[in-house]
């Protein structure tokens, strides 16, 4: 499935909003707990991501297809485009931490969740994933489009994506019910709120 | 002047080409160890020890085939010398085939550099030469070491290369995995894109650009305790960066955005004339509705 591209946040309730995430959408498989991913041409990015091959463990299910985001973090734990495309365009580069932000689950022990509603495949994501280091639930918000728009902006990102929580998944296509949209500027702040938290975090 | 370890001749037909044979590597993967007693840091011995006459010397060994359970032939060098083989003497070839990459030859055991006698090196250089210009190896076989081997023979730089290669049988099937190539087809868009990548990343190679790091990295270990410097112990991988940190921080940045706006929010209502009751209440309505928004809003 495919986001519509939109002007400006804003809120609903019937939505959710989470941070357009600065990597290469993704379709992770998992098989016998092993995961392979697809990015855009159906390409198979693997062998640019070895740290990801057992990120299948972190799943409580089998036979799952997961769709997300595949990052690299830089050195501070932000996510960098520019080592993102260097692990691809040349697969032996080793620079940064690669990770997986899944945001839908299409498929669950092999049986398919796409005339779900989002908002149940979503909570269905939740509870075959728990957090680990290279693999994590996307945040976001209900109906708050605005406030998340601030948020990420303060991050220093530039995009959220939007679905309609009672949408199915159409696979393929450019979907309404998904909506991807620049952020508004965040009014100037006094301090810069992501190094701060940054400093404060126990990376 | 390195020391030949073989001496023979190249034979194809009625052509023989004398040459001499180097080893063309040296195993230096891994630097050797010797086992030492720890009291007083003796080097230890290895003894060659018989069940019977206990230590015994090594002048007193000889070479025995077990041919069953506990019984043995011995075979001396008369038996070696005596192997009614050809190739005892002789790089024998026995044809000459297109030089494949995807072929038996690509299971290389051991690479020998070849050094004609000054009798043969016209026509040494020659079959170098045409081997180069037509593409081809010349498949032979060559006894070293009381074995038969079988090798390929192709041209190198200023010389010819006599690479021993494993036996048929030596060779494991692929049959035993799971390759289902023929279950793949590719669409001309994904080759292309394979193609591109590779592309990219296409360059001449040249072995003088890798070398072993680990090897030394160990022997700057080695070196500085030689110096009688404390060994500088590797610097520790720092902590990897872990993507909760960074939900950890957009949740952090989610609830510095609502205090913000409930900040501005308040700063506006407080500026604003007094409402009307009746927008009071919408008002009030509205709040409602943020708080109930707020509590089923969840991150």
């Amino acid at each position: 499935m495919q986001p519509v591209h939109i002007d400006a946040p804003f809120d609903d309730p019937d939505w959710f909003f989470e941070p357009w995430w600065p990597g290469t959408s993704a379709l992770a498989w998992v098989t016998d707990f092993h995961a392979r991913f697809q990015i855009e041409h159906l390409a198979d990015p693997s062998t640019a991501f070895p740290e990801l091959a057992e990120m299948g463990a972190d799943f409580a299910h089998d036979q799952l297809i997961v769709e997300g985001t595949l990052l690299v973090l830089d050195d501070e734990g932000r996510p960098d485009a520019e080592l993102l495309r260097r692990r691809l365009v040349e697969p032996g580069t080793r620079e940064g931490t690669p990770a997986f932000v899944a945001s839908d689950l299409l498929y669950d022990l092999g049986s398919s969740l796409l005339g779900l509603p989002f908002e149940e495949r979503r909570s269905r994501l939740g509870g075959v994933l728990t957090d680990t280091e290279r693999t994590v639930v996307s945040r976001g918000l209900r109906g708050e489009g605005l406030t998340l728009a601030e948020a990420v902006a303060s991050m220093g990102l530039a995009e959220l994506s939007a679905r309609l929580l009672a949408a199915r998944y159409r696979p393929g296509v450019r979907d309404e019910n998904w909506l991807r949209m620049p952020v508004v500027e965040a009014p100037a702040v006094p301090t810069r709120p992501l190094l701060a938290l940054l400093q404060r975090l126990p990376l | 002047m390195p020391r030949a370890m073989w001496r023979g001749a190249i034979q194809f037909g009625l052509v023989t080409v004398p040459v001499k044979l180097f080893l063309a590597t040296e195993a230096r993967g891994g630097l050797s160890f010797n086992l030492l007693h720890k009291p007083d840091m003796e080097r230890i011995s290895m003894k060659v020890h018989c069940p019977v006459h206990g230590e015994i010397p090594r002048s007193e060994t000889v070479r025995g085939f077990e041919y069953s359970k506990g019984q043995y032939v011995v075979i001396d060098e008369g038996d070696f010398e005596a192997v009614p083989l050809k190739t005892v003497r002789a790089i024998e070839i026995e044809q000459f085939v297109e030089a494949s990459r995807d072929s038996a030859t690509t299971f290389v055991k051991q690479a020998y550099y070849l050094e004609p006698e000054a009798v043969g090196r016209k026509a040494f250089y020659l079959l170098k030469e045409v081997l180069a210009e037509e593409g081809l190896s010349a498949i032979c076989k060559i006894v070293l070491k009381d074995r038969e081997a079988l090798a390929a023979l192709n041209p190198y730089s200023n010389t010819m290369l006599l690479s021993t290669l494993y036996w048929p049988d030596e060779v494991r099937s692929t049959a035993e995995l799971d390759l289902p190539y023929e279950d793949f087809k590719f669409k001309p868009a994904e080759k292309l894109m394979a193609k591109q990548l590779i592309a990219a990343m296409k360059g001449e190679f040249d072995a003088a650009n890798y070398e072993d790091e680990y090897r030394k990295a160990l022997m700057a270990v080695i070196e500085a305790k030689v110096d009688g410097q404390p060994v500088v112990q590797p610097k520790v991988a720092e902590k990897p960066t872990k993507i909760a940190d960074l939900m950890s921080v957009l949740e952090a940045s989610v609830a510095a955005a609502r205090d913000a706006r409930a900040g501005r929010a308040a700063s506006a209502a407080a500026e604003k004339p007094k409402a009307k009751p009746v927008a009071r209440k919408a008002a009030a309505a509205k709040a409602a509705q943020d708080d109930q928004r707020a509590a089923a809003a969840h991150l």
